[in-house]
């Protein structure tokens, strides 16, 4: 069967940077856990290369603030071989743990980063109205294109 | 040559953030070092007005690197203000998650913070010296460490429904017992991680000789040592008697009364830094000075109580004491104590009774004041609270696991700046060096005194007028 990752990451508790784990939350009813693993974490972290590697396809949700409120895009990833940006602490970016699962394990899945632009990252809950928008539109985009990515059964 | 102060701001690979000064004499030769805790949080008053369950929820956001450590102690104090007898299922289901707890923060510790060290060596290219360069030069040890940390944290979330910030734990037990299924997950992990802790053993001790002038010269001196003991005098992290044994392992105090810690210890306040000192108060500042975490857990256990740990521990204790007062050993006894934390999840797995269902004793509060002491990962954690007849916390106090180490943290910035750096020489390796003393600590500097941010490295050269003679950035 087709392995499909969900990896959302941000801060829930710093408003729009949690917009990944709305998403995630929003799809989960919607597929069978066997047909898509989601995980939802502050972080990118070396210790989601175990799903990585197992996974087909794998999808990563995060807030941008390189981008206009409630704009979003996808775009494909390849394993990135830097490992500058974790020489001082012990988070990844998306490309460097797909670079990790191809070096551990032989494998990286087929990659894309959903970047959705948040305009408010204060401390606090809830989404702003732009974002709440691309919230809802992602989650669209999103439910086709895992659909489209295996042939399994929707709840 | 005039006097000179080189700073390495921040300290890398550690939990938080941190600075070290070298001072330099006229002649480059060092003359002080201090290390300082840059960040500064004070949960302590923010605690006042809080009703006293909350205390384990919030004192577990005092950090993402050890919230069940602050969990379970804090929820020990609120079992003090309850009076209550917490049901002997869910200390044992307490006892899982801190080791769970342990596992994976010695994990990180070991395989994603010092091992780029160890494997590669301490002149590497500061390039490599990270996950990356151990996944290109041991791939096997990469996979293992990240097996171990998942190991950890899937434990913590299987109990506690989240892998960080887990509110499971709660005054007078846990909140839900644990199912059938979800031991039998646990379980199942288990002979991987044992073999490769075992493993990793066999690779340590003889890649340690490797290190002798660090072994040396890592705030290697005579110190007390402070931790928990269990009966028998085995190691324990969650609940026993408090010891305090010297440096040649003679008792200094079998049991300090948890109430009486204030005249064991106090807590000394230096400008140079927002982390306090805390210190033997018989022997008085900076005399009192005691070191807490693995090596001090096991210069003070006769054995851990599991089988392969145990003949780990007597390998280990083939050392000579005067030889383990380096704290370059906190890393062989973090291994130690991995295979050991696996081992004793086995076998409370596998009690009779992990699966009974009276998990939470319910009362109301019957004392004013209490006090939770348990070992986290770092060493021994004190909660302290008092409330009123309204069950609000009136004060909290916290001696936190980093902070008990922070006199021989800086001290032994200072032993090994003095080894390393000679006539004002400085380059990467010296200054890996100096941070790598720091990082046998393993010091959780946001949960000793709490800040948020992140800085990049920056080393100047100031002179005594204030000038900067030189600088390197990174």
């Amino acid at each position: 069967m087709t392995r499909l990752l969900l990896i959302a990451y941000g801060n829930p508790l710093r408003r729009d940077d949690g917009v990944g784990w709305l998403v995630a939350e929003s799809l989960r009813p919607e597929f069978s856990d066997s047909t898509l693993t989601i995980i939802t974490s502050c972080q990118v972290l070396p210790e989601m290369v175990t799903a990585v590697s197992e996974a087909a396809y794998v999808f990563f949700v995060d807030a941008g603030m390189n981008l206009l409120p409630g704009d979003w895009h996808e775009e494909p990833l390849v394993p990135v071989l830097d490992a500058t940006a974790s020489s001082m602490t012990h988070h990844l970016t998306p490309g460097q743990l797909l670079a990790m699962s191809w070096i551990l394990y032989g494998t990286a899945p087929t990659a894309w980063m959903i970047t959705i632009g948040g305009a408010d990252f204060a401390l606090g809950e809830g989404l702003s109205p732009a974002v709440q928008r691309a919230c809802e539109a992602v989650c669209q985009h999103l439910h086709g294109r895992i659909t489209a990515l295996t042939s399994v059964q929707i709840r | 040559m005039t006097n000179k102060v080189i700073s390495i701001d921040p300290v890398t690979r550690i939990e938080g953030h941190a600075r070290i000064t070298i001072q330099l004499d006229s002649k480059g030769q060092v003359a002080d070092a201090h290390f300082h805790v840059t960040q500064y949080r004070g949960f302590e008053k923010f605690s006042e007005g809080r009703p006293f369950r909350e205390m384990p929820s919030l004192m577990a956001r005092i950090c993402g690197i050890c919230p069940v450590s602050h969990l379970v102690t804090s929820a020990k104090a609120c079992d003090e203000l309850l009076a209550v007898r917490v049901p002997p299922t869910a200390v044992k289901l307490r006892k899982i998650l801190t080791l769970a707890q342990m596992v994976q923060s010695h994990a990180l510790s070991f395989f994603y913070l010092s091992a780029p060290d160890l494997l590669l060596g301490m002149d590497a290219d500061p390039a490599k010296r990270n996950i990356f360069g151990i996944m290109e030069s041991n791939p096997e040890m990469a996979r293992g460490g990240v097996r171990l940390r998942q190991f950890g944290q899937q434990i913590i979330e299987l109990l506690g429904d989240k892998r960080i910030h887990p509110a499971w734990v709660v005054p007078g037990g846990v909140n839900a017992p644990l199912t059938a299924e979800k031991r039998e997950q646990m379980q199942a992990m288990i002979p991987e991680m044992k073999a490769f802790a075992l493993h990793m053993l066999e690779w340590f001790v003889p890649t340690q000789t490797r290190f002798a002038e660090e072994i040396l010269a890592f705030a290697n001196f005579p110190t007390m040592y402070l931790g928990l003991v269990g009966p028998g005098n085995t190691l324990e992290h969650y609940d026993g008697d408090l010891r305090l044994v010297d440096a040649k392992g003679k008792m200094v105090e079998a049991a300090i009364d948890p109430y009486s810690y204030q005249d064991a210890f106090g807590e000394a306040v230096e400008e140079h830094s927002y982390l306090k000192s805390p210190f033997y108060r018989p022997l008085g500042y900076p005399d009192g000075i005691y070191r807490v975490g693995p090596l001090a857990r096991l210069n003070i256990v006769d054995r851990c109580g599991t089988p392969l740990a145990d003949e780990a521990l007597a390998q280990f204790k083939q050392i000579p004491l005067e030889e383990r007062q380096s704290s370059f050993y906190y890393h062989y006894a973090r291994l130690v104590e991995i295979l050991y934390g696996v081992e004793r999840i086995e076998q409370l797995l596998d009690d009779s009774r992990i699966l009974d269902t009276h998990v939470q004793a319910l009362a109301s509060p019957n004392a004013f004041e209490g006090v939770g002491i348990a070992e986290a990962p770092r060493g021994t954690l004190l909660h302290h609270y008092k409330i009123d007849e309204n069950g609000l916390i009136q004060w909290a106090n916290l001696i936190i696991a980093t902070g008990n180490n922070n006199l021989a943290m800086d001290k032994g910035v200072l032993q090994t700046a003095r080894h390393f750096i000679k006539k004002g020489k400085l380059d990467d390796g010296v200054l890996n060096r100096v941070e790598a003393v720091i990082r046998t600590f393993d010091p959780c500097l946001s949960c000793s005194t709490h800040a948020v941010g992140q800085m990049p490295l920056h080393i100047q050269l100031v002179s005594a007028a204030g000038e900067v003679t030189d600088e390197i950035k990174r």
